[in-house]
């Protein structure tokens, strides 16, 4: 489903992508790992958008979208979950994970405002869906709270939860384990696990090795910007060049 | 931060006999001074209704708004003036007018960050005055006059009474339509750009194009206002629509709180009525002379607004409907 091709990513003089190339294919949880400073939350943003590749490209479902502006790749199925937390917290966590559905839906200002019943109608359908992606990670009961109070590992899936919303078909994921203790990432493994039986792919940022190597059906290897293996876990595990990058020479 | 739902039932039920009792009030005083002021108060409410739209709801802080209630002003001076257009379709389209306006602007400024934005806003109103002051197309700084009042075959709004009621029926029903465009598809999208433009993009929502639609809606309301302040005056002139105004219009918000339609009338309620309460408090003879003069003079009145505006801003920052009614002890609450 996702391909990148040959892609360079230099910042000045920095070249933090260096003709990365790999594919996520459907149905694949494929993990992104590597020291930190590799490239790979660099690579992520440029697979979404917020960045441009300085040359290369990303093809998604065959179509080429590095012209693509973030919002365009959102409504073709990209949907991105980053590290810092990127959820509304004025907002409740039913209204976070609607607006999910933004792209998807159509009512607008005249409609919205003269409250026609075609409002209403894609209003409620809207409601019933997200309760539905609520449940899948477990936040249906904390639907009304205001988002900003729930604890990390919960507003991490009320943002796993959003971008489900967007009927996202290729998931990205920037470390989401980061600050969550074992309970939250044991259920943060089980949601990404069942993301993928609903039929969407996931490329997972990751440092949290057990996470990675429970989950994965495939590891990329970035080290300098550079892809130093790729392959299932188990071979890369035992890949000597991994194992010299992460220990240093 | 409340909304109207948020408020307990007993005391939506006194706002709502508030409300009641407001509508009455023409109907039972002939104080044509008072229900002026009512007229303007509601013209103010509309704009301030918009104008919280694209400050409050979307985070971009304009100082330019007056110039777009000048457009819808100016717009229906001359299209009934010099075309002869019956003020009910002028209206519509001089709101229309300043609603494109709102959009034109709103290209230039919506990609910038709030500094820049309040500074293109605050040239764009000062454009706009200078080009009204010094076109004799739009009468200078005379302005353009006089503009018959509305009329619907033989029932004229020559009366401040059947004024009034046009004025605060509309005010209801923007009230009505803003407070379902915000809690809808829209609001949110407006809501996820204020709180952080790139999780709303990556979320599929195209910020720009939500931003803009913000600007022209909230000029749209201004235009609205405008229209209906020429109409009562009977007379367009450059006076109202400088930077003077849009600078209030942002404290009429603040006040009220961001984010909130009904705060928003509110604050508009406060700014129009606390230069009423100094003059009240001037009047009152058991007070002082010395401290009288104060209330009367109109430069002790600047400072005491001053003075009572730095007070909400340092007090009560998210202004009246932030304040958690229902903390209040007023009777049980829903939640």
């Amino acid at each position: 489903m996702l391909e990148v091709v040959e892609v360079v990513k230099d910042f000045g003089g920095l070249r933090a992508v260096d003709h990365v190339s790999f594919r996520v294919n459907r149905g694949e949880i494929k993990a992104l790992i590597g020291p930190n400073g590799a490239g790979k939350t660099t690579l992520l943003k440029v697979i979404n958008g917020l960045l441009s590749p300085t040359s290369g490209e990303i093809r998604y479902a065959g179509k080429r979208i590095s012209k693509m502006r973030p919002h365009s790749r959102c409504e073709l199925g990209i949907g991105s979950v980053f590290q810092l937390s990127q959820l509304f917290r004025e907002l409740s966590v039913l209204e976070n994970a609607m607006i999910g559905m933004h792209c998807h839906t159509k009512s607008n200002i005249i409609t919205s405002g003269l409250r026609l019943p075609v409002c209403t109608r894609e209003e409620k359908a809207s409601r019933d869906k997200c309760l539905d992606i609520l449940s899948i990670v477990g936040l249906e009961e904390r639907a009304s709270v205001q988002a900003g109070i729930l604890p990390i590992g919960q507003q991490r899936l009320l943002e796993i939860a959003r971008a489900l919303a967007t009927d996202a078909r290729l998931l990205l994921l920037d470390e989401p384990a980061a600050g969550l203790n074992s309970a939250e990432k044991e259920q943060l493994g089980k949601v990404i696990l069942g993301i993928r039986e609903r039929g969407a792919d996931v490329l997972l940022v990751e440092h949290d090795m057990e996470l990675v190597m429970d989950i994965s059906d495939s590891l990329v290897v970035l080290d300098y910007g550079k892809v130093i293996a790729e392959g299932p876990p188990e071979s890369v595990r035992t890949n000597k060049a991994v194992i010299a990058a992460y220990l240093g020479e | 931060m409340s909304t109207l739902a948020s408020i307990a039932r007993p005391r939506r039920l006194i706002l709502y006999a508030i409300l009641a009792l407001w509508l009455a009030f023409p109907l039972l005083t002939d104080k044509t001074y008072y229900i002026g002021l009512a007229i303007t108060l509601g013209i103010f409410a509309i704009v301030a209704i918009g104008y919280n739209l694209v400050a409050g709801n979307t985070g971009m802080f304009s100082f330019g708004h007056a110039a777009f209630m000048g457009m819808g002003a100016y717009t229906s001076a001359v299209l009934s003036m010099k075309l002869g257009m019956s003020a009910w379709i002028a209206l519509p389209l001089s709101a229309i007018v300043a609603g494109l306006a709102g959009y034109l602007v709103g290209l230039t400024s919506v990609r910038l960050g709030h500094l820049h934005l309040a500074m293109a806003t605050v040239a764009f109103n000062i454009i706009f005055h200078n080009i009204v002051v010094n076109w004799t197309f739009t009468g200078g700084e005379a302005g353009l006059g006089p503009l018959s009042r509305p009329a619907l075959g033989s029932l004229v709004l020559n009366t401040d009474r059947k004024y009034f009621y046009l004025v605060w029926f509309l005010v209801l029903a923007l009230l009505l339509f803003t407070r379902n465009v915000v809690s809808g598809r829209i609001g949110r999208a407006m809501a996820a750009a204020k709180g952080d433009e790139i999780a709303a993009q990556v979320s599929g929502i195209n910020v720009i194009t939500v931003k803009l639609n913000a600007f022209a809606l909230s000029a749209f309301y201004a235009g609205i206002a405008g229209s209906l302040l020429g109409y009562y005056l009977a007379y367009v002139g450059p006076k109202p629509f400088g930077t003077d105004f849009s600078i209030l219009l942002f404290l009429m918000v603040l006040v009220g709180g961001f984010g909130s339609a009904w705060g928003s009338l509110f604050g508009a309620a406060l700014m129009t009525f606390l230069p009423e309460f100094f003059r009240f408090l001037s009047s009152l003879a058991f007070i002082p002379y010395n401290v009288r003069l104060v209330f009367s003079d109109y430069t002790y009145n600047l400072l005491l607004f001053g003075v009572a505006m730095y007070v909400v801003v340092v007090y009560l920052p998210k202004g009246i409907m932030g304040i958690s009614w229902r903390n209040l002890r007023l009777g049980k609450s829903k939640r």
